[in-house]
Formats: structure tokens, sequence, C-alpha cells
């Protein structure tokens, strides 16, 4: 228990004690007279067979002989033994000698394999050990024979192994010189072909002493011509008396180091900006200054504080309000539009938190915008309606939050006042409202219109018609009649003039129902036989349906008849003598994939329609002739109404041109897309 | 031979009801009047096998021609419930004969009104038989 615990002490030093036992060439080197002439001493003195330097070497489970002096085969060649062999690892672990009369009763060693392969039954050993006074190994004296070691062996022993720990140190001390020296001259060549200017000066006469290639390249001097000037000579914002000055503080040592900038004139006279550190060392009596050229960082600086100028210049004048505050939303700066803004003046506006300012129900949504920012998306941007300055305001706050050290740490913000844009949006959305509600009333006034209008006309006709039915002069009836017909046209234009009103209010609702196609031409028909009837001109009325036509159609019946009415009241009309024909079909349509439609066209002998003025019918209060216009009373809103309604039901409403050999003069088209 | 029977006319404009009663009369037929709905259904209710025709106004105060055409097609008594009536509107909406068999109507006759039409309701509806 007690070894192993010294083993495991060892064993925290292993992998030093390895390096530092193969640097030192104390294992797996080849014999050295260094250690051999202390083995062949001790054999020689103490009388012994053998006598090894056993180097123990833990990592490796071994011990490793460095010398070895009388050692039988295969150990010799070996020059190692497994630590099953070893009597030397105690000599290490104890870091005392040991001396053992006779191994074989000997309590530590009785097991030991060396005993039966060695032949070792006497034994001495004393420590070798590192510069450190660690223990690396022994000196051991062996004995084949059992042995009492006498005060004089150990006295012995113990001298020569001493020696050998000299040489062991000597070795060490060689090494650290060695690497020491090459450790240096390293140094010194990367101070040498340093792009930083590296001078040495002595304290008394400041001149140049050592000055390294940097320095020359960027000087333009040869180190010949530096040795004859100090520092002062190559820099001109300095005098003599200033730099000496300057240094005092060094001389003195109430400071370690000087730390400044200025400029370095080279040989040709030209300057750059340097920045220098300069230390005394008092051992050697030296200055040495760490000099770097600072031309381009002052570029970069020059560059920086002219953007830094613009955008300051741009923070100022700014119409828009930018602050910058820290992440309780504290105002750390703010630009001029930021105190109109708030109403405060610069220095009551910085240290103000913003957060009051922000409605109380916007200010979680605000608080956990900025905590969401992430440097990937360090954006945050939000509407808020503020009362600033007394004003009511409509704002949006684009804010940048800034990360240091992966730390939200400030927030950029900019105000973009969109009050104005608000009201206007406001203003529209309730003017919209407000047309859609005039639109309504405009409605509601054209139904009650009607209605209001017709009542009293009612009256007025029905008393027209009771005269007529009474038993008066025939002048009186004629009168009545008059009376009557002047009732009619004034029904007749309020009918469409409401009826425009209601089309372009958008109050006319289509109905589309399917409908037997040819019972509705049939009513149609026989409308407009009444007419023909009535009006009593030379007419022939005629109803063609072709035979394609489907049966049924989807369409308004009420709306489709109301413009049929109109189209063959106005053919009648306009027509003195021949023929009005109300023709059904299909529009023929080489494209099948077009949408089949229904055309139902009025075409009548009358007076005709110029070319030119086609379109002129479908204007409002447009009848074409002006002299007809006395002789057909009409509101002139018939073609209007229909072509509207036309439209509205996803159709189209045209007059046609006859072909010459066609013996109407005009024809109205009506096309429905129709057909399910 | 019956009797021909009588026309109820429901209407709250005073210048229709009197050119209506005018036509009426001189079509030789007798003309009951009542100013509102609520005055026609009491008129019903009052002397229900005398009337051949109601001529029933839409838009009125108090009761409405199609609120009153309502509780008349409830009565559990007929007549009145099946007496023929006839709507005498101005308002578009009611010129539609699907329309107005929806509130329980006959028929309409659109204002202004034509003393043919109304000539050919009396003959349907009030001839003596």
């Amino acid at each position: 228990m007690h070894v192993r615990v010294d083993r495991a002490c060892q064993e925290c030093g292993i992998y030093a004690m390895e390096t530092s036992l193969t640097q030192l060439s104390l294992v797996d080197s080849p014999a050295t007279e260094d250690f051999d002439r202390f083995t062949r001493l001790a054999t020689r003195m103490l009388g012994v067979p053998v006598a090894l330097v056993s180097i123990v070497d833990f990592d490796k489970d071994r011990q490793f002989f460095t010398s070895a002096c009388g050692l039988g085969e295969p150990w010799a060649s070996q020059r190692q033994t497994p630590l099953t062999h070893s009597f030397c690892q105690h000599v290490v672990a104890a870091n005392e000698p040991l001396v053992i009369e006779d191994a074989r009763i000997h309590p530590l060693v009785s097991d030991n394999l060396a005993i039966r392969d060695l032949n070792v039954v006497a034994y001495l050993g004393i420590p070798v050990t590192a510069p450190d006074g660690r223990a690396l190994g022994a000196l051991c004296a062996i004995d084949t024979r059992r042995r009492a070691w006498s005060e004089g062996d150990i006295s012995i022993l113990n001298d020569l192994g001493g020696s050998v720990t000299s040489q062991i140190g000597l070795r060490a001390a060689l090494l650290a010189s060695e690497s020491s020296k090459k450790a240096a001259s390293q140094f010194g060549s990367a101070v040498e072909n340093s792009h930083h200017e590296v001078f040495m000066f002595e304290a008394d006469t400041l001149k140049f002493t050592t000055v390294n290639k940097g320095a020359r390249f960027n000087l333009g001097y040869d180190i010949a011509e530096l040795r004859e000037l100090t520092p002062v000579d190559i820099k001109p914002e300095f005098s003599q008396l200033d730099f000496d000055t300057y240094i005092e503080r060094l001389r003195t040592g109430s400071v370690p180091n000087l730390e400044f900038e200025t400029k370095h004139a080279r040989k040709d006279g030209s300057t750059y900006p340097v920045s220098i550190r300069l230390e005394l060392h008092n051992d050697s009596n030296m200055f040495i200054a760490f000099v770097e050229d600072i031309t381009e960082r002052r570029k970069l600086e020059k560059a920086l504080a002219k953007e830094t100028a613009s955008f300051l210049s741009f923070f100022q004048y700014a119409p828009e309000p930018m602050t910058v505050s820290a992440m309780d939303t504290t105002i750390l700066q703010a630009n001029p539009a930021s105190e109109r803004l708030f109403g405060l003046s610069s220095e009551n506006l910085l240290g103000t938190q913003f957060l009051p300012y922000i409605p109380e129900d916007s200010r979680p949504e605000v608080q956990l915008g900025f905590s969401q920012a992430t440097p990937d998306n360090p954006f945050y941007s939000v509407l808020l309606e503020q009362v600033m300055n007394g004003i009511p305001k409509s704002l949006i706050w684009s804010n940048v939050v800034q990360f240091e050290d992966g730390k939200p740490s400030r927030i950029f913000s900019i105000a973009n006042d969109v009050t104005e844009l608000y009201e206007a949006k406001t203003l529209a959305e309730s003017s919209a409202s407000e047309a859609k509600r005039a639109m309504e009333i405009r409605k509601v006034f054209l139904a009650n219109m009607s209605h209001e209008v017709r009542t009293p006309l009612n009256a007025i006709m029905g008393l027209f018609q009771l005269i007529q039915m009474a038993d008066v002069p025939e002048r009186q009836k004629k009168q009545a009649k008059v009376g009557l017909d002047a009732s009619h046209h004034l029904l007749a234009q309020l009918v469409n003039v409401l009826e425009l009103s209601r089309v372009e209010a958008n109050a006319v609702e289509i109905e589309p129902k399917p409908t037997d196609i040819r019972s509705l031409a049939e009513q149609w028909f026989e409308t407009a036989s009444a007419t023909n009837h009535r009006l009593g001109k030379p007419i022939e009325l005629s109803l063609e349906i072709d035979e394609t036509t489907p049966q049924l159609a989807v369409l308004d019946e009420r709306r489709v008849t109301q413009i049929l009415n109109n189209l063959t009241d106005n053919a009648l009309k306009f027509t003195k003598e021949g023929r009005v024909t109300i023709q059904v079909g299909q529009v023929s349509n080489t494209d099948v994939s077009a949408p089949q439609q229904l055309e139902i066209s009025v075409s009548d002998t009358g007076c005709g329609i110029a070319c030119n003025k086609r379109e002129a019918v479908f204007e409002r209060f447009v009848q074409i002739d002006d002299a007809q216009t006395r002789e057909n009373s009409g509101s002139g809103l018939g073609l209007a109404i229909s072509r509207e309604l036309a439209v509205l039901m996803g159709g189209a409403l045209d007059v046609t041109c006859p072909s010459p050999d066609d013996c109407y003069a005009t024809t109205f088209s009506l096309r429905l897309q129709s057909f399910k | 031979m019956a009797a021909a029977k009588k026309i109820l006319l429901v209407e709250d404009d005073y210048f229709t009801r009197f050119m209506m009663q005018e036509i009426i009369d001189t079509l030789g037929i007798d003309v009951d009047i009542a100013k509102n709905g609520q005055e026609g259904c009491e008129r019903l209710d009052k002397n229900p096998g005398d009337y051949g025709l109601v001529l029933m106004d839409i838009h009125m105060p108090k009761l409405s021609g199609v609120d009153a055409t309502q509780i008349i097609r409830q009565r559990p008594n007929d007549p009145p419930r099946n007496v023929a009536i006839i709507a005498v509107t101005a308002d578009e909406h009611y010129h539609d004969n699907s329309v107005v068999s929806k509130h329980g109507m006959d028929g309409f006759i659109a204002k202004p009104i034509t003393a043919v039409e109304l000539n050919g309701l009396i003959d349907r509806y009030c001839g003596a038989a």
C-alpha cells in the first residue's frame, strides 16, 4: 500500500519526467562514459559483481539501465527489465537509500523476480535525482550472495550517486541553456523581420544601438547611419528638450512604459504617423521602442470620421425623429426632430423613458417586440397612436436592436409620422361608407318616388277616363282624352327616368329563372299586337321562332320583356307601313366551346337610322329626327334603359346594319348568354 | 238571379278613393270604402257575404294590404276567408302575379288603373250570376 501511494504521486509527473528523461538522454540512448565510469568505480570500490545506473520509467513499466557494469546476458544487451525485476523502483518511490542484506528474506523484495532471474541477493541502492530533487532512478550495487553492507559501502555509493545526480544536473543545465538560446535566436529573428519598427537606444546618449529591418525599411536608413542618430532625429515633432522631459518619467521609474503617437521622418524628409511604446530596461540600461506605422489606421480613422460626420448631419437634419435608447427605453440620443416630436429640449429628453409615451394597452406588445429581436432579425416596427406634446399622432416606429456580445444593448428608432395618411384613410373609409349609405337612400327614395307620384297620377287618369265614360258632349270627351294622353306621357316619362336612375343606382336586381322561351315570345307578340292595334297603322306584325331555339332559357323574364316591349313599341312607333318582325333564335357560333347565346331581334320597315347615328340612339333623351319627335312622343330613355339592362344581364343590345338586299330598315338585336 | 255583389275598396289615398268610387259607381256596382287594412277587416267581418271583390291597396297606415289579406285568409269562416282580393298598387314589386299570390291575393292591377281593367274584374267577381 505504501508503495502504491508513492507510485500514484509519481504518475502525476510522468509526462514531464518522460520528456525530460528522453531529452536528458537517460533512457533509450547509447551507453556513455559519463555514467559508466561511476558504475565501474562502484564495482571496484565495493567489490561487487554488478553495479547499475537504473532509471525507473513507471510509464513504460520498466527500469532502464543507463549504465550497467558486470550485468549478465540477456539483460546487458536489453539494457532494461520490467518493474517486476526492479529493486530500484523502491529507492525511487521512497527517494531514500535502500539497503538489503538478503533479498530472499526481505519483506519488500522477497518475491521480486530479479532474485531468481538476475541472481540478486544483496542490494544497495542510492537515489539519483533530477535538478528539482525528484528521484529518477538509482545507482545500485548488487551481490549474488548475502552481504551485510558496511557504513563505508553506503558512504562510497552515496558519493558516487551524488556524482551521477550532478552529471544529470549538468545535462539539464546544458539542455536549458541550449533551448533558451534557440528560442532567443528565433525571437530575435522574428523581431528582426517584423513589419513593426523595433529600436534599442542607449539610456544616456539616446543613440540607437539595434534597429530592426522593419524600421530600417520604413525610415530608409541603413544600420550604420542609424547608429549615429537618436530618436529625436527621426521625430520632427520633438525637440531634444521635449523628448528628454517626456522620457524622464521612465528614467525615474514613475511609469513602467510610455505609449504615444507622433510622426517619424524618413531619410528623404517625408513623414508618417506612428504609434510608439517605449520601455526602459534597467538591466541593460537601454530603451526599447516598439513602433507601428499607423498610416493605414489614420486613413481609416479619417474615412470613419467623415462617415460619422455625414451620418451625424443626417441624424441632425433628418425630418424624421430618430432616437437611440437603452433596452429599458431610456433615451440616450435624440435628434432635433425627436425634440420637436416630444416637445422637449434635448437636455430634458435625454434620460427620459420612452415607454410612458406608448399607450398603455400597446406596451406589452412593444416590449414583446423588442424582446423577440435577435442578432439575425433585429428589426421591429410598430404603428402607435400616441399623444405627443398634446397632439394625437399615428407614428410608425421602425426599430433596430443592436447586440453586443450576443446581448441586446441599444435600440435605434426612426419614427414615420403617418397621422395625415391615417386621417386621409379614415376619411376615405368614412366617405366610402357614406357613399354607400347615400346609394341606399337613393334606392329607397326612388322606390318611394315611383309610388308617391303614381298614386295621384292614378287618380287623375282615372278621373279623365271617368269623364270619357260619362254622358258628356263629344268636345269634353276629346278634352278628357288629351288629358289622359298627357297623363300617359307623364307616366311613361316618370317610369323611364326612375328606371334609369334605378339601373344607375344598382337598385335593379336581376333574377334569372328557367323560362319557356316560346310562350314568352308569344306574350311579347300579344303586347305588340295590342299596341299595333291601338296605333291602327297598316303594319304586318309577325313572330319568327327558329327551330333550333331550345325550349327553356335561364333569364330574367321581367327585364327581358321590358326590353322587348320597348323595342316593339319603338318599331311600331317609327314605322308608317310595312312589317315589324320579332325573331327569336340561337346565335350561330363556329366556336363550340363558346357559351351559347340567345338572340332576339326586332326589325322594322320604318324610317331607318343613318349609319353614323346608330350609336346615338342609345344615348339619353335622344330622338334622331326632330321632326319625328313631335309626331312620336317618347322620353328618349327607353333604349338607354334597355341597353343598361342588357349589359346588367351580361348581354348586349345593338342596332345592326341590315344588308342591302334586306328589306328591313332597322334591326335591334338583344343577345343574352342565357342557355343552361 | 242573385243581386250583384258589392266591392270593398280599401284605400288610404283620398284622390284615389274618390276616383275609384266614381268609376265603380259609373260601372253600376255598389262600393263600400275602408280607409286602411284595419277598417277593411272590420267591414268584411261585419257583412262577410256582401262582397264579391276586395280592391286592396298595399301601402296603408295602421294595417297594410298584405297584413290585412293575411288576417282575412286566416278567418275561420268563409266568407270572408276566400273572398277575392286584388292588389291595387303603384309599387312595382307587387306587379307580379307570383308575388301577390304568395301573399294570398288573387291578382293585381297596377296604378294608374284603367277603367277597362276594373270592368274586367267586376265582370269576373261581382257579376250577377
